[in-house]
């Protein structure tokens, strides 16, 4: 299997785009499953920095099984797990707070991550931490192409998870909680899940952080890198799928090539572009908003071009437009629309 | 004739101020009720109590849906009560908006999804056709209520009158067998008025019992056969909306002491 996967790299191109993306895969791949972390959050109206936190938490139980020998793949599923288990209780624990509340809450969990993780070396190794780079060397292939794995999945599973039962309910219960109650939803079920699903995400985020770094210590799982996340969905789109991966990219991607010393360079220009974005770009880069506008704009366009009259909302429902509908209900409601109109002058 | 909606007694106080007192109406089977009464005569807080958002003090509600089972509306939740098909509008329509117009009608579909997060989040067929149901379902409503040309309109971009259709779009999406409208005619023109009478008559005709809370006696004369006219939270006249409207107690509600106008 390795030999293919160099066969595979030993073309030109092909090794100058891994000399240059694939070290900086698992760094990519972490920071843009833990902005898919923070915007599950940030659908139910919580700006949260429980990603890093609890990605700290999945990255020490990945390095822990990694030392014990269980490989790779259980070291993942293990963070995702724990990381689920976390959000779980986080969610028990903050769901009555108020939005702003749980924020600070969230906030305090990041800070909280270096200080507890240097008091308890038996499970974090202390200040120096658990050094897996013995295990799974850094840089190689194999952390590159599991990353890239990760993140397809987590996209995947992001785009599907946008035309839910799930999305539609957040969305409803961040802007408007009476009428979510109203319409059926049931707030704290919907927190919940979102709070265990986001666990999930950030433990594998976890996880990632340590194969990109080679260990799992307090410096691997900075505050800043919450605030990334939530900058990564901001910029790159909230209220879009593929929102946290352009965002990713913008954020982690330069720092990632040009290397760690310039990494204070492009924290500040990092504050800059997101000052300028947010300001330029109130929601973000992809906003499906921008289609829904674009696809008004060109039937107007159309409709001018064929010569057709506007459509007449008002009278459509006497019409029998209406034929196809299924159920008893629209079925009732469609032979009455049939009466009124038989009966108009 | 059993009614669909029988409220009994129902009254609601906020510290020393009475919102409701002993509220008593019948809404039968695919009747319109018209509940009138100037501002702040307690009909939102009326709606809130039947939709569960709000406990009553005293009084309680009972819904028989179309299978006959009679169910008390005391201490359910909304979601609840939604599921047993009572559904509700909104004063001041309460669109999510910066979304098309189908996903906010979808919204209402809500309380009769049949699959959760994770079959969808897995991509299996299951979401997917629960998923494409309540799409296809609230195209149809969109239909019923004129809007079918306007699915992928943002709902933001739409007029007053397009926007409250939207709103009983969703309400009807979660099938319910009770409407509850917190003051549709809010904002609208005459023609207007009569187009949403036009409609509130057609769900009735396909057996929706609808409850139509609203200021303008305009509309509620004009798909009511029966209204119940409230002022400080209790019932001053019933009866037909002419005759409402007629009373003494309901001209003085809306205009004070010493004037009078017809209906």
């Amino acid at each position: 299997m390795q030999g293919l996967l160099v066969d595979l790299f030993d073309q030109s191109w092909a090794s100058a785009a891994w000399n240059v993306l694939g070290p900086a895969m698992p760094m990519l791949a972490a920071i843009a499953v833990l902005a898919f972390a923070a915007r599950i959050a940030w659908a139910c109206g919580i700006i949260s920095f429980a990603p890093i936190a609890i990605g700290a938490i999945g990255g020490y139980f990945a390095a822990n099984l990694l030392v014990a020998g269980y490989g790779l793949a259980l070291a993942l599923l293990g963070a995702a797990a724990i990381g689920a288990w976390f959000g779980l209780v986080t969610a028990m624990l903050l769901g009555s707070l108020p939005a702003h509340a749980q924020s600070i809450a969230t906030l305090a969990m990041a800070a909280a991550v270096a200080p507890l993780s240097r008091s308890l070396p038996a499970l974090s190794g202390g200040s120096d931490g658990i050094t897996i780079a013995a295990i799974i060397p850094t840089g190689g292939y194999l952390p590159a192409l599991v990353s890239l794995a990760v993140l397809g999945a987590v996209v995947v599973a992001g785009a599907a998870l946008d035309n839910s039962w799930f999305s539609i309910g957040a969305r409803a219960m961040r802007r408007d909680p009476a009428l979510a109650a109203g319409m059926g939803i049931q707030p704290r079920a919907i927190h919940t899940a979102s709070f265990a699903l986001s666990g999930l995400l950030s433990g594998m985020a976890g996880a990632l952080l340590v194969l990109s770094s080679g260990v799992a210590s307090p410096a691997t799982f900075p505050i800043s890198f919450g605030f990334l996340a939530l900058a990564a969905v901001l910029v790159g789109g909230a209220f879009h799928w593929a929102g946290p991966v352009v965002g990713s990219l913008i954020f982690a991607l330069p720092s990632a090539l040009l290397g760690a010393g310039t990494h204070a360079i492009f924290d500040s220009a990092n504050a800059i572009v997101v000052i300028v974005l947010l300001i330029f770009l109130p929601r973000g880069l992809l906003d499906p908003r921008d289609s829904l506008r674009r696809d008004a704009h060109e039937r107007r366009h159309r409709r001018r071009l064929i010569n057709l009259p506007p459509p007449a909302p008002d009278d459509s429902h006497r019409g029998g437009s209406t034929r196809d509908l299924q159920s008893r209900h629209a079925s009732r409601l469609t032979a009455a629309i049939k009466r009124r109109s038989g009966g108009a002058p | 004739m059993t009614p669909r909606l029988h409220v009994t007694g129902i009254g609601k106080s906020f510290a020393d101020a009475k919102a409701l007192d002993a509220i008593t109406f019948d809404i039968a089977p695919g009747a319109a009720l018209g509940v009138l009464g100037p501002n702040g005569c307690g009909r939102t807080v009326l709606l809130d109590i039947l939709s569960g958002l709000l406990p009553p003090d005293h009084g309680n509600a009972h819904f028989t849906d179309e299978a006959g089972t009679r169910s008390s509306l005391a201490g359910l939740p909304p979601q609840d009560i939604v599921e047993l098909g009572i559904a509700r509008t909104w004063q001041g329509l309460r669109l999510i908006g910066g979304i098309a117009v189908l996903d906010e009608v979808v919204l209402g579909a809500y309380s009769r999804r049949r699959t959760g997060m994770f079959s969808a989040a897995l991509g299996l067929p299951a979401g997917k056709q629960d998923m494409a149901r309540a799409y296809d379902r609230a195209r149809q409503m969109l239909t019923v209520v004129g809007l079918g040309g306007r699915a992928s309109s943002l709902a933001d971009q739409l007029s007053r009158s397009e926007q409250m259709r939207v709103g009983m779009a969703r309400a009807l999406t979660a099938e319910p067998e009770l409407l509850l409208l917190d003051a549709p005619a809010a904002g609208l023109g005459d023609a207007e008025r009569a187009n949403l009478a036009e409609l509130i008559g057609v769900l009735c005709e396909a057996g929706i019992s609808v409850l139509v809370a609203d200021r303008s006696i305009n509309l509620i004369a004009r798909c009511c056969d029966q209204a119940i006219a409230l002022d400080a939270g209790r019932v001053v006249a019933t009866g037909s909306p002419t005759e409402c409207f007629a009373s003494a107690a309901v001209q003085q509600a809306y205009f004070g002491t010493g004037l009078r106008a017809e209906c």
